[in-house]
């Protein structure tokens, strides 16, 4: 019996299922910096992962009235915020005390509209850590003052919701114990060992809500720091494969470089991948990357337009971006590039401009992936629809899966954006496969399972 | 009978209408499938919210000349066929295990 269950409810995408075996899954590392915290307070947490260990409402329902937890823990995403609320009014049916606290990106932004759910007591916003600590404090043990929770939201005595003032972001990162893994059953994810070394974008992309959720300045924890994580990693679950799942994992090449060195310097032996930006990389980095066992780097690319880029503050040039693609083939990197559709001032033109720039990149050995724009809570695009004319046409927020439109822009109705979504993926089925070409460390990509 | 109850749903988002036939082509796990029009009418309403009994009901409407019946025993006998193609899951809910 654990007193505090913090759950990551399911997708509610029908094809959850069968796609398991084509994606890479990741523990949800948030919830193991959660649990690490609370466990070193003392506390007796359990982590359930539906997704992964494929659980429905019925087996969660049985969990629950076997462990009979005092608080849970819900993160949500948008697409995973129904099945949260789902979730939580199980727990309420089995028992109105345990008490229930929803977070995660979602509802960062949308508290009030939570809160309006009485199965939801409290609603925490932004950086969860602190916030959670001091409500466990407070709900489980009638420590301080429900008011000097930071970020917490809830509703009062009179009925109104009260939204307390965001708690600070951890600017020292280093100063968080590494998140608890053994609650995660590692075996089942296809790629176990997701590691972030820092937290916070500098990007103002008017699509994306990480601005909003963990600040616009860049937190890294240190090089000392990431690497002792990895050799627990190494030594104790045998990882050898590793997922960085920064937003920009080169924010700070001097950084990188200085990790790869590390990195390169200690035996681990162990191959990774990343995500970044191509205005944040150059030769001597992405080299430094290869020689330390990188086999796969991710650029967000959106469109093939520079209009687009402009328009939606990408900050990036199409010029720069090929020159860092070429790079990274040229050191031995497998570059994927991700794109979006539909921007707001995309039209027929800038579609066929994303197309042949997709195409172009295919053919040097480039992998693609799309996906749809979805207007997320906290993002610039979801507060100011209207005025890039886009419209909202399926407000089911369980159907924000990315492969779903359920938006219209001025040009686009649904059936187009289904048509160049086909298209666009049909191109990515002719992907190259990931490049397995020697590297220094001459090794093979492999994976943990 | 309790199968018409289902509110079954697509397993694939990665389709298109095809402007010359007005008919659905889907990519389907094994490459792509083309519907045909009753297929196609089938298909856009798959979305696990309409009710199999509901699918029949306004296909009955908009093809008048059919059969209930005939309708009836198409729609069934299609939507088996997805489910064994794992183009569609019959028993749809957002907080499922792994039925089909």
């Amino acid at each position: 019996m654990s007193e505090i269950l913090l759950i990551q409810p399911p997708t509610p995408t029908p094809n959850r299922v069968h796609t398991k075996d084509s994606t890479l899954s990741a523990p949800p590392i948030a919830l193991g910096y959660l649990a690490s915290l609370l466990i070193e307070s003392g506390y007796d947490v359990d982590i359930v992962d539906m997704e992964i260990l494929d659980m429905g409402g019925e087996e969660i329902f049985q969990l629950i009235a076997k462990e009979r937890p005092r608080l849970v823990g819900l993160s949500t995403t948008t697409l995973t915020y129904k099945n949260a609320l789902r979730v939580a009014a199980i727990v309420k049916e089995l028992n109105q005390e345990t008490v229930t606290v929803l977070g995660g990106p979602h509802v960062t932004f949308t508290a009030e509209e939570a809160l309006s759910y009485p199965q939801i007591d409290f609603v925490i916003r932004g950086e969860g850590e602190k916030s959670l600590l001091a409500l466990t404090r407070f709900a489980l043990e009638g420590y301080g003052n429900v008011t000097d929770v930071g970020g917490l939201s809830f509703t009062n005595t009179d009925s109104k919701v009260v939204h307390n003032p965001r708690q600070g972001f951890i600017c020292y990162l280093d100063s968080l114990p590494f998140p608890t893994r053994h609650l995660f059953p590692l075996h089942l994810y296809s790629a176990p060992g997701l590691i972030i070394t820092g937290r916070g974008c500098e990007g103002r992309c008017i699509f994306c809500a990480a601005r909003g959720i963990s600040g616009g300045r860049y937190r890294f924890r240190s090089v000392d720091n990431v690497i002792k994580e990895i050799e627990v990693m190494v030594s104790l679950l045998g990882f050898k494969f590793f997922f960085f799942g920064d937003d920009t994992f080169t924010a700070d090449a001097k950084r990188t470089r200085a990790f790869c060195q590390a990195l390169q310097k200690s035996d681990f032996k162990i191959n990774w991948i990343c995500e970044t930006r191509a205005d944040t990389v150059d030769r001597a980095t992405l080299q430094a990357m290869v020689d330390a066992g990188c086999k796969i780097v991710q650029f967000g690319v959106e469109s093939g337009s520079q209009k687009v880029l402009d328009m939606i503050n990408k900050g990036i040039k199409i010029a720069n971006l090929r020159k860092a693609v070429k790079t990274a083939l040229d050191v031995g990197l497998s570059p994927t590039c991700s794109f979006m559709i539909p921007h707001p001032n995309d039209n027929w033109e800038t579609i066929k401009e994303t197309k042949a720039l997709m195409k172009e990149l295919q053919s040097t050995g480039v992998r693609m992936a799309v996906a749809l724009t979805t207007p997320f809570p906290g993002t610039y695009l979801a507060n100011h629809l209207a005025d890039f004319g886009m419209k909202i046409v399926c407000d089911d927020t369980d159907k924000y899966n990315f492969s779903t439109p359920i938006l219209e822009t001025k040009t686009f109705d649904t059936w187009d954006i289904r048509e160049i979504y086909f298209d666009m993926v049909m191109l990515c089925l002719h992907n190259p496969k990931p490049s397995l070409r020697p590297t220094s460390q001459k090794s093979e990509i492999e994976t943990n399972n | 009978m309790q199968v018409l109850k289902n509110t079954p749903h697509r397993l694939s988002e990665i389709w298109k209408l095809d402007h010359e036939t007005s008919t659905v082509v889907v990519l389907g796990p094994d490459g792509i499938v083309k519907l045909n029009q009753l297929g196609s009418a089938i298909w856009l309403r798959l979305d696990g919210e309409h009710t199999i009994t509901s699918i029949i009901g306004e296909l009955t409407i908009a093809y008048p000349s059919q059969e209930q019946v005939q309708i009836e025993k198409d729609v069934v006998e299609f939507i088996n066929n997805l489910v064994v193609n794992n183009l569609v899951i019959l028993r749809w809910n957002p907080l499922y295990k792994k039925v089909f």
